[in-house]
């Protein structure tokens, strides 16, 4: 019987004493395959219909589009046009596409093949708009488009119904990556499952759950080709076994790392640590449903008893930052200053005990199970909020989901406090403003307004902030936004995560982009890293 | 002799484990879930903290203990659920008519072909997450395999010879039950329990571990280990030592059945 | 003499027959309760699995969608339509990847098996083989880490074996691979979805490697619980009076403890060993759970848990449904080969399977 015991003893013992920073792989040889993994699998390969990240950053290898992000900026150029031209009011955007150009199953592309990308979505009646997928997108990005209209061979004109001044860049977005028809004409309605663009990779096999594998595409247009003869995007849910695959040398690059765990992969020098700002913010909504939740003061107790650097030590690792104000820092018309809520426990504790009436129960406070680049573990800051919110004298009960059911809870406004953020899909005031503060998005059941805030004059902002082109009076219009927000303080921002990639020393040509996609195709291996 | 003497100690050891785990229900040496300790995060074991700090700024002693008494307690809730049913349904079953028994078997038939933890996770489509949920979900989830073992056992003792003899000699109902049957149900009877206890902690904390426990901080030691798991590299103790310990507990349970 | 003998056979067919007719009947019984049963559950689910789906919910768009898939319709028409799509296969598509339920099931499936048959077969040969031996060679010593092994599989966290077992073996050593079945740097075989058979079909003897070296680690870390069960059970019968005076008069008769303990006490002892494995078939499914989840193995579990935790509707319909089916079908399968094995079955009455 000593022997089990010792046994049980003794493995643990021995799994801790061999340590875990064991150097281990073949150094030297210069490997075909380049295989990055993440939390979770592709959901489709339709860049139309699709609202996940994998996703993305699986297409992300295979398509492009008229235009794209320059490296590692927000600024657009041409990608597959070759010149783009603005009519003076507008209303017209012009695209000469380059010549020579296939997709990965020979379709050339040109003006009628590259239409067929925004007609499938822009026409209900088009046999690709399949009946089960969203195209949400398109409805919210590409709203003014009223037609397009095929110039010449290689000529795309689009006519817009008003002016927009971010339309440019949303032709760089995703949704508009071109889609090869011919692939559609072979795989119909899957065509999700087996796509076919223009990019340095091309579709070889998708195994659900498993890995999404990618092979060169020998007749890529323009340089750097591709790296590897094979790309595999592997997904492995658990944390902790993607870090272990990282750390055994089985796997070149992850992301969705927790914070916690790159203080390790700091000090390793096979490891390198991208990282960048995110373009999102992780906040705490006080439903407005709730009668308790109504009482300013109480918001405002709540406010300053939260210690938002905290957070940010300790369920971020550093790796982020405060968020000061609903919308990201750089982004126009938010200032660039630490915002108008300050920490301050004690002035929280004396309001709490002039309000004795907002003790008779606990505060529920819903948390979620799955990481988000703005909360890399909800748990983990519910927990830190709590711990606050008790040691100023309130009564908090955590209720952890699964996101969601956390999605659902917080769309109903089921939940006095909730955690929850917003990744932006492009780099405009009104894309997180709107969204946070307008009444039209304060519908029981489809909230994305979650604080359920209504106020005719911020309503009344939002839209005025819309019509306007010229970018210092438009700022004006959201600074006065902000103002209305610090006042009634439907939400408070907490933390903006930063969006991190661990590479393999060796993986060079990596850039971290804005909008928070990978972008593997100029990325190769150089044994010359590894000698530092 | 020795032999049982051995048995004695185990007995003890179990006993006593059991005993001091339920203890850190009542006292710990820090508040488990008081985060008063920030600065002092992921620090290695000291004299105020035995087992150092945890990534949130709890002393991870007092919530291992606390932890270790919250799941002897839910396991050992559950572990009572399922054998209060399951005797019921065994009685019911026996004395019951025809049809019912006929009916109880065929439910756990079916109930013995669905895992613990879909059972969980299908009273999770429409109940809050929380320790009582999972307490249910074990409670029900191992119901089939207790009802099959009481059956058998109470099927062994009913037909053995001195019941049958005492039964001839004119012992019924209740005189029956108390003098021939229960003294010879009692060991198999303990043996079951520690069983299913040890079953029971394991899916309670498997369960927790895959995060449906509710509150995240709920110090459970299947959940320490979950919120833990982020520090595998950095503070690999603050993960090892909660399975360690699990482990040991159960295994200390089950060793005391060997002897008997 | 050949007449007595040609009866007792009919009469044991007809028994067989009667006997199959009365599982079938049982065994469409318990579908129909539990089909009602994961039915119930799914009405009683608090959100709607459609307006989940998507980032910027419209309430029209999803009023669309449900009466599409005739989510509308009253309760019954959707149970009797639900059970009926079953029973053809037609298992609807996921809400969420848009992938047809059967599809997925179809790869999911056989990764399960590949890792849960391994993991049965070496645990309960494991099981058997160190119990055998340590009473056919008479080293009392053996004993010890057998009752070691049970105790370690009842008592020992499977994810936190599983994590230790990643640390030591793939992590410190680099000997074994943290996770996954394939390393896709290399072409894996295609077929029926066994990459194992898969390989040794194409002869790929490299992918027939990598399947193996991925296999190692899930399969120790799943065999534990059968290693446990199975060894436990083992002991108790092998320490009846009844086993002890066989082997005494085979001992007697001058037969080799090999073939003792390897033909005459093995074919014994086998029907109860089937029979507690059958059993625990449901037991060793929640354990390939979390298996699947610490190994990131791409199976049933997985699928099935993401599919509850996604509110994915026809995943936790039909792919729970089919676990129940398939874990009956294995207790059944195993009640009646138990039945063919162990004599003392078929004459005892309080065996449950009335």
């Amino acid at each position: 019987m000593r022997v089990v015991i010792l046994c049980v003893l003794l493995f643990p013992l021995l799994v801790l004493l061999s340590g875990c920073g064991q150097e281990s792989g073949d150094a030297g040889k210069s490997p075909q395959a380049f295989v990055f993994a993440r939390g979770a699998d592709a959901q489709k390969l339709d860049p139309a219909d699709v609202d996940d990240g994998e996703s993305v950053n699986t297409m992300a290898q295979i398509f492009e589009g008229l235009m794209a992000f320059k490296t590692g900026s927000l600024e657009v150029e041409p990608r597959l046009a070759e010149s783009v031209a603005i009519s003076e009011d507008g209303l017209q955007y012009t695209f000469k596409l380059r010549p020579g150009i296939v997709f990965h199953d020979g379709t050339p592309v040109n003006a009628e093949t590259a239409r067929f990308t925004f007609d499938r979505q822009m026409d209900p009646d088009h046999p690709a708009h399949f009946p089960e997928a969203s195209f949400q997108y398109w409805e919210n990005l590409f709203a003014d488009i009223e037609r397009v209209e095929t110039v010449d061979e290689m000529t795309l004109r689009f006519h817009l119904s008003s002016p927009n001044v971010g339309l440019l860049a949303t032709f760089a977005a995703f949704p508009s990556w071109l889609v090869s028809p011919g692939g559609f004409e072979k795989h119909g309605d899957k065509m999700a499952f087996n796509p076919v663009g223009t990019g340095p990779y091309r579709f070889v096999d998708w195994r659900p759950n498993e890995a999404v594998i990618l092979e060169r595409n020998p007749n890529y247009w323009r340089e750097p080709a591709a790296g590897f003869e094979r790309l595999v995007l592997r997904s492995i849910p658990l944390n902790t076994s993607r870090l272990s695959e990282l750390v055994a040398g089985n796997i070149h690059g992850l992301d969705g790392i927790q914070p916690s765990e790159l203080k390790d992969l700091e000090r390793d020098p096979r490891f390198e640590i991208h990282k960048a700002a995110g373009l999102n913010v992780g906040y705490l909504a006080f439903c407005d449903l709730h009668e308790r939740m109504q009482d300013p003061e109480l918001r405002r107790a709540i406010s300053m008893a939260i210690d938002r650097q905290n957070l940010v030590n300790l369920a971020l690792n550093g790796y982020g930052k405060v968020a000061a104000y609903p919308a990201p820092e750089g982004i126009l018309g938010i200032p660039d200053d630490n915002g108008p809520i300050k920490h301050d426990p004690e002035a929280a504790w004396k309001l709490v005990q002039a309000n004795p009436q907002w003790l008779t129960e606990p505060i529920e406070l819903a948390t979620f199970g799955q990481p988000r680049m703005y909360f890399p573990d909800p748990q983990r800051i519910a927990s830190l909020i709590r711990s606050d919110l008790e040691s100023v004298g309130l009564k908090v009960e955590i209720v952890n989901r699964e996101f969601k059911s956390h999605l659902h809870i917080t769309r109903r406004g089921e939940s006095e406090l909730a955690l929850l953020g917003w990744v932006g899909d492009t780099a405009d005031p009104d894309n997180f403003l709107t969204t946070f503060f307008h009444s039209k998005s304060a519908t029981v059941g489809s909230a994305l307004n979650v604080s359920f805030y209504r106020n005719p004059e911020m309503d009344a902002l939002l839209e005025k902030g819309l019509t306007i082109s010229d970018a210092e009076k438009r700022k004006q219009v959201y600074r006065e936004v902000l103002d209305l927000w610090a006042r009634d303080l439907p939400l408070i921002p907490l933390v903006q995560g930063d969006q991190i990639t661990v590479m393999d020393k060796r993986v060079q040509g990596y850039v971290l982009a804005p909008s928070g996609n990978h972008f593997f195709g100029p990325v190769y291996w150089s044994n010359a890293g590894s000698d530092n | 002799m020795p032999a049982k003497q051995q048995r004695r100690k185990l007995d003890y050891v179990a006993l006593f484990l059991l005993v001091f785990c339920l203890l850190g229900l009542l006292v710990t040496p820090h508040d488990p879930m008081a985060q008063d300790f920030r600065d002092q995060a992921l620090d290695g074991p000291s004299f105020t903290h035995l087992l150092g700090v945890d990534g949130l700024g709890r002393d991870f002693a007092s919530r291992l203990w606390q932890g270790a008494g919250n799941t002897v307690l839910l396991a050992g809730t559950g572990m009572a659920i399922t054998m209060l049913l399951a005797s019921g349904l065994v009685s019911l079953e026996q004395v019951g008519p025809v049809w019912c028994g006929r009916f109880i078997r065929m439910v756990i038939g079916l109930w013995v072909a669905l895992p613990v933890i879909f059972i969980g996770l299908l009273l999770l489509v429409f109940l809050k997450p929380s320790p009582s949920a999972l307490v249910m979900a074990i409670g029900f989830g191992n119901l089939a395999f207790c009802f099959r073992q009481l059956r058998v056992l109470w099927m062994t003792v009913r037909s053995a010879l001195y019941v049958r003899s005492s039964e001839v000699l004119g012992s019924r109902g209740w005189q029956l039950f108390k003098w021939a049957i229960w003294p010879n149900l009692k060991p198999d009877l303990l043996a079951l329990c520690r069983l299913l206890f040890a079953m029971s902690a394991l899916e309670l904390s498997g369960l927790a571990f895959l995060g449906l426990i509710g509150d995240p901080d709920f110090p459970e030691l299947g959940s320490i280990l979950k919120q833990n798991q982020a520090y595998l590299y950095q503070a690999p103790m603050l993960v090892i030592i909660p399975g360690a310990f699990l482990s040991g507990l159960l295994l200390s349970v089950h060793l005391s059945r060997f002897h008997r | 003499m050949d007449l007595e003998q040609q009866q007792t056979e009919a009469s044991t067919r007809s028994l067989t027959l009667s006997f199959v007719l009365k599982e079938l009947r049982r065994f469409a019984l318990i579908f129909f309760i539990a089909s009602f049963g994961i039915f119930l559950a799914l009405e009683s689910m608090p959100e709607d699995p459609i307006s989940l789906r998507v980032k910027n919910p419209d309430p029209e768009r999803i009023a669309e969608i449900r009466d599409s898939l005739g989510l509308n319709d009253p309760w019954y028409q959707r149970y009797v339509r639900g059970v009926g799509d079953f029973v053809q296969l037609d298992w609807g598509e996921s809400l969420i990847s848009g992938r047809t339920v059967r599809s997925e099931v179809g790869r999911f499936l056989p990764a399960t098996l590949e890792l849960a048959i391994p993991g049965i077969l070496f645990g309960a040969a494991l099981g058997i083989a160190v119990v055998l031996i340590a009473h056919a060679t008479g080293w009392r010593w053996l004993l010890q880490p057998v009752r070691g092994l049970s105790a370690l599989g009842l008592t020992v966290p499977i994810f936190w074996i599983g994590l230790l077992l990643i640390l030591f073996f793939s992590v410190r050593l680099g000997w074994l691979p943290v996770g996954g079945r394939f390393d896709f740097a290399h072409v894996a075989p295609e077929g029926s979805g066994f990459l194992i058979i898969d390989s040794i079909v194409q002869g790929n003897l490299e992918a027939l490697w990598i399947s193996i070296r991925h296999l190692v680690l899930p399969v120790m870390t799943l065999s534990l619980y059968p290693a446990a069960v199975v060894a436990g059970t083992l002991e108790a019968r092998l320490n009846q009076s009844s086993i002890q005076r066989l082997v005494t008069a085979l001992e007697a008769r001058g037969f080799s403890p090999l073939r003792i303990w390897g033909r005459h006490v093995l074919r014994l002892v086998s029907g109860p060993v089937v029979t507690v494995i059958g059993t625990q078939a449901g037991a060793l499914l929640g354990g390939a759970v979390l298996t699947e989840t610490v190994y990131s193995w791409p199976g049933m579990g997985r699928f099935i848990v993401d599919g509850v935790l996604h509110r994915d509707l026809y995943i936790i319909q039909h792919g729970l449904l089919l676990i129940v089916v398939l874990a009956l079908m294995v207790v059944t399968f195993s009640d009646l080969l138990a039945r063919r094995l162990d004599y003392q079955l078929n004459t005892r009455e309080d065996s449950d399977a009335g």
